[in-house]
């Protein structure tokens, strides 16, 4: 009893070491409540822009992918639709942890096309990974071509963690 | 500032026959039918679209807009079906909301 007692005690350490041991973990452990608090409280980017302005860049095999603002559900895509809708997905501007996976998932994700220019990108986590984010899978969904006037397609439509395998995968 | 842009006459139309045959390849989304439930010449579009997952029927009817007003009508049809297609990839059936529109 006493020695089950002093692991849950240990928990978040061991928790925290096992992470950053394997540098698995992007961000701190769940429960750090200013990390949260902050990315919470951060500045929202799209506020009075149009659809097609462009918060981020991502980049894949050299070349950049846009992450435009978009807009929130029902039609939901881009940085709105990431941020706020289901309940949020994360933030790819203000949380470097969050934007860490979308890049890392990008650059490294298993690649199958979606319809027409659009393709979808995921990486399943290992074990320690998976224990950090509460995570089994990332997954980001790119429209790659055609562009828009200024150069770019419309770029990152989604992004986010599963819990399990995704009904397509990979 | 954000503005609505304003398509010239007939945008509706190109797009809607540009979305003719599109499918998610590799996937248990079906599209059965995509049609334009707004005159061809009138901006912002309502688009219906009939589809299957795993064979059951829904049906989501929608006013598009500004996201798809600007860039070529390529550039709006593929858009559009990234977003559905985020909005349907994980669903094991359609939404309710898109079962009681189908029946």
């Amino acid at each position: 009893m006493r020695r089950l007692l002093v692991l849950v005690a240990l928990a978040p350490m061991l928790l925290a070491d096992t992470c950053g041991d394997q540098n698995a973990c992007n961000q701190p452990p769940p429960g750090v409540g200013a990390i949260v608090t902050d990315v919470q409280a951060a500045a929202d980017p799209c506020a009075g822009q149009p659809v097609e302005h462009v918060v981020a860049w991502f980049t894949r095999q050299g070349t950049q992918y846009p992450l435009r603002c978009g807009r929130r559900d029902p039609r939901g895509y881009g940085y709105l639709h990431i941020r706020y809708d289901e309940g949020g997905h994360g933030d790819p501007v203000n949380d470097a942890a969050f934007r860490t996976e979308v890049a890392n998932t990008l650059e490294h994700g298993m690649e199958r096309l979606a319809s027409g220019g659009t393709w979808r990108y995921t990486v399943k986590y290992n074990e320690a990974k998976a224990i950090c984010n509460n995570a089994q899978y990332f997954r980001v969904v790119v429209a790659r071509s055609p562009n828009l006037p200024d150069g770019h397609p419309a770029g990152i439509i989604t992004a986010l963690f599963y819990a399990n395998q995704p009904d397509q995968y990979p | 500032m954000a503005q609505t842009a304003r398509p010239s006459g007939g945008r509706a139309g190109e797009l809607i026959d540009a979305l003719q045959g599109w499918q998610f390849p590799e996937s248990p989304i079906v599209l059965d039918e995509i049609s334009l439930q707004t005159p061809r010449d009138e901006w912002p579009p309502r688009i219906r679209l009939d589809y299957r997952i795993r064979g059951q029927r829904g049906r989501w009817e929608e006013e598009w807009g500004d996201e798809l007003a600007d860039g070529s009508v390529e550039y709006a049809a593929n858009l559009m079906m990234a977003i559905v297609y985020i909005h349907l990839m994980d669903l094991p059936a359609p939404l309710p909301e898109h079962l009681q529109a189908a029946s």
